[in-house]
């Protein structure tokens, strides 16, 4: 026999009545349900068919309800006994600090069994809300995580990011180690300046050998940071030297991985790239912030060669500006050692200025407007959830207007009905937001293995306390959105209205009204993010057709670096890539191998460039190009045609003529209307370059992207 | 068969004229209504309480709990003396109108 007592206490809601009215009524109705049932058992009927018999005695159970209500008025209590009996339980209550808890109670314990009694409505309601505070959630973490939050440095606004520019050709571009001295030594506005450079490292002599990247970094890192490293101790300056015994710093996750965060590595000596360094501290996670998948710092120890390079430039620098130091000040003291320092070497320097950014910009200045993007389209997509639940709380609300009209005849103010119905609006949202922050959870795990490199401190972003207040603040203000509106409208209704036979003219009129506003709001919203989804796709499609010049289906990558010690002299380097090449290439399912020194969309060796029987330009005029030193497999491998001429062959070896390729853009711009075919180039790396000859032509690579 | 409204309006004369012949709870009340009118008339649960409810406030009925062996309890109504005077007035205040309506559209006169 079901629970019918249960049944009827969860779908019969009544307003709060004298004395055990309420639950006698309730005892009643379910007897009356039981009669029906055990009839309908009687007659031969299933117990299913005998339960919808029973129940189909009452269709429509908030009509019931408010005709009961009609019936038991005298037994409501009217507004002036609620109020006697509200001032008697203060008074018994005095003194003790939330008397008034009990009328929120009260709403609470109505609103409870108001959405149990239409578990569909709840259920939906709640997983509309859920989605929107989720997926709001879950991206303001991440712009909390890597927006707002501030660096995990000492006083990290007093720091700055230093890169060179040389506009219009390079906005932005890394720093010649002479000109980072220089700044460090003429500057009047930092209190100090660090700089690094990023190297491969190859770890041997304990386990499976490892290559890892490292930044070879000025001694001052830690303390321009304000770093602490978590065991050991940061370098020291006599350490920052030419010819000092190596030393290294680990990163925590190297520790971890590699070494199990033993606290006796510290102290120890590996082998990096073949010579012993002693292991002196472990960098906190914050270390990595700089450079991801950073591994270990060593000291970058100039040599009097490094620091008169002024033309080279391969290092990144941070400074820390003295206390009261604004950024233009920094900025423009920067630009005043930079004018000097063309004037002192033109050859180098002419054009080039220092490019100062505030540390946490330089981190956030690519993701920033795509995050917020995002933030914007997850608020949008949360205006529609709340359209929508809006729209079923006014359809819910106009089929209790009744029961409202009622409550409101026994003297329920209209602020008293609409704290009820705001009361239902808060569980549901608090339920929803309950239910949001799980999603976020899952969401963020999701999304953070679709971006697992692109988004700086990706690793600590997670459902944070900001984030949880986050949705908690979302479940407070999503209900004044999506049920204040429908409850204003519901309790505004006249009660002769809504007494008349279910007062449909004037339900029709405010549910036209009312629904049509809040559909033409959700049809709104939802059009700006359809347009903003079909612009990014488009733009995608866009991207996909672009021709980046070369295959990269199928197509496999590895690095790896020699280490000098092993490897002194160029021939014993080419021997061991021959021999790699040779062995890859009979490895099954590999149709090409080649090798080169960097990558399309990853790295870029610039160098200047000579015409053969063209003037020979001073070397800070000459035209930068890409340079990339390849092997004869790389062009089949990277899928890159030949347009004229012939590619590289094994005949292209050490003692050879010098021969070099270049691409169809090249040939345009530098032999407009020439054959380029025999003409001869040098190219200015590391100095000293033979002239090569060029044999052939290939077809054009995008080197910086789509 | 009978439109609502004309249903409504006889409620209270039978469930008053059921209750004057002996005590009974809702179920018996709806059993019986639809037995004696052969099926003709028949109310649901929604229309029959409210009205219980609504006579028993103004005091024509008055409930009680009845607790017998092997059965659920169960409500019996019994009509209050407030509520014979009210079943003499209503009956003959329906033989009246009936016979007025009768009079109007010209039954019982030929």
């Amino acid at each position: 026999m079901p629970d019918f007592t249960r049944i009827v206490r969860e779908r019969l809601v009544l307003p709060p009545m004298k004395g055990r009215r309420e639950e006698k009524i309730i005892e009643e109705v379910a007897g009356q349900l039981g009669d029906l049932y055990r009839e309908a058992l009687a007659a031969g009927r299933s117990e299913a068919d005998a339960l919808t018999h029973a129940l189909a005695a009452i269709p429509d159970w908030d009509t019931f309800a408010s005709d009961i209500s009609v019936a038991e008025r005298r037994n409501i209590p009217a507004i002036g006994e609620a109020d006697v009996e509200r001032v008697e339980l203060s008074l018994r209550q005095r003194g003790r600090p939330w008397g008034w808890l009990a009328d929120a109670g009260q709403d609470l314990r109505y609103a409870l069994r108001t959405l149990r009694a239409r578990p569909a409505f709840s259920l939906t309601a709640v997983l509309v809300l859920a989605l929107g505070i989720g997926a709001g959630t879950a991206i303001f973490g991440i712009v909390e995580t890597v927006l707002l939050r501030p660096l995990p440095y000492a006083e990290p606004d007093r720091l700055i990011y230093l890169l060179e520019q040389k506009p219009p050709q390079f906005a932005q571009f890394t720093v010649a180690p002479g000109n980072f001295l220089e700044w460090q030594a003429q500057n009047r506005t930092f209190e100090s300046m660090a700089a690094w450079g990023s190297g491969a490292f190859n770890l041997t002599g304990s386990g499976e050998p490892e290559r890892f990247r490292g930044m070879r970094v000025t001694g001052n890192v830690f303390d321009v940071l304000g770093v602490r490293p978590v065991s050991g101790r940061p370098f020291r300056e006599e350490e920052d030297a030419p010819g000092a015994p190596p030393v290294v710093i680990l990163s925590y996750e190297l520790w971890q991985r590699r070494f199990a965060g033993e606290p006796d590595v510290v102290g120890r000596a590996i082998t990096l790239n073949g010579v012993a360094h002693t292991v002196i501290g472990i960098a906190p996670s914050s270390m990595q912030l700089l450079h991801r998948d950073t591994a270990l710092w060593v000291p970058v120890a100039f040599t009097a060669d490094d620091r008169q390079q002024y033309g080279s430039h391969y290092m990144r620098a941070v400074g820390r500006m003295r206390p009261g130091v604004t950024f233009e000040q920094a900025a423009s003291d920067l630009e005043t050692i930079s004018r000097r320092l063309e004037a002192d070497h033109p050859g180098s320097n002419k054009g080039w200025s220092a490019l100062p950014t505030p540390l946490a910009e330089a981190f956030v200045s690519e993701v920033r407007p795509a995050l917020l993007m995002l933030l914007g389209a997850v608020g949008l997509a949360l205006l529609v959830a709340c359209a929508n639940v809006a729209n079923l709380f006014l359809v819910r609300g106009l089929g209790r207007r009744r029961e409202l009209a009622i409550r409101a005849a026994l003297g329920a103010g209209r602020a008293r009905i609409v704290r009820q119905l705001l009361a239902e609006a808060g569980v549901l949202a608090l339920a929803g937001g309950a239910f949001g922050l799980l999603l976020a959870h899952g969401l963020l795990r999701t999304l953070l293995t679709l971006v697992p490199t692109a988004l700086p401190r990706a690793d600590e972003i997670g459902v944070s306390t900001p984030a949880v207040a986050c949705a908690l603040a979302l479940s407070v203000l999503t209900p004044l959105l999506f049920g204040l509106v429908p409850s204003l409208q519901v309790s505004k209704a006249g009660l002769t209205d809504a007494l008349n036979a279910g007062g449909r003219t004037g339900r029709a009129v405010l549910r036209r009204r009312t629904g049509r506003l809040l559909l033409v709001t959700e049809i709104a919203l939802a059009a700006i993010l359809l347009v903003g989804a079909g612009l990014l796709a488009r733009t995608f499609q866009l991207l996909l057709q672009v021709d980046p010049g070369f295959v990269a289906s199928q197509a496999v990558t590895a690095r790896f670096a020699l280490p000098a010690a092993g490897y002194p002299e160029g021939a014993d380097a080419y021997r061991f890539y021959q021999a790699l090449i040779e062995r890859v290439s009979h490895a099954p399912g590999i149709s090409a191998v080649g090798a080169t020194a960097g990558l399309p969309f990853s790295d870029d060796f610039m160098t200047s460039l000579s015409i053969e029987g063209r003037p020979i330009l001073p070397a800070a005029e000459r035209p930068s190009v890409n340079y990339y030193s390849v092997s004869p497999g790389y062009f089949p491998a990277m899928g890159i045609c030949l347009i004229r001429g012939r590619l590289f062959t094994e005949r292209d070896a050490p003692g050879a003529p010098r021969v070099c390729l270049v691409n169809e853009t090249f040939a345009r711009q530098y032999f407009p209307g020439e054959d380029p075919l025999g003409q001869r180039i040098r190219v200015d790396m590391g100095g000293g370059e033979a002239w090569r000859e060029i044999v052939g032509v290939v077809a054009g690579t995008r080197q910086y992207g789509l | 068969m009978f439109s609502p409204e004309l249903k409504k309006g006889s409620l209270e004369l039978v469930v008053l004229t059921l209750l004057s012949e002996q005590p009974r709870h809702g179920y018996d009340i709806g059993r019986l209504i639809e037995a004696r009118s052969q099926g003709r008339l028949q109310f649901r649960v929604t229309t029959l309480y409210p009205v219980l409810y609504r006579m028993e406030n103004q005091g024509w009925i008055k409930s009680r709990w009845v607790e017998r062996d092997g059965e659920q309890r169960r409500n019996y109504y019994r009509l209050t003396p407030k509520g014979e005077r009210v079943l003499v007035e209503q009956r003959e205040n329906w033989r009246a109108f009936t016979a007025t309506i009768n009079l109007v559209i010209g039954e019982g006169h030929a």
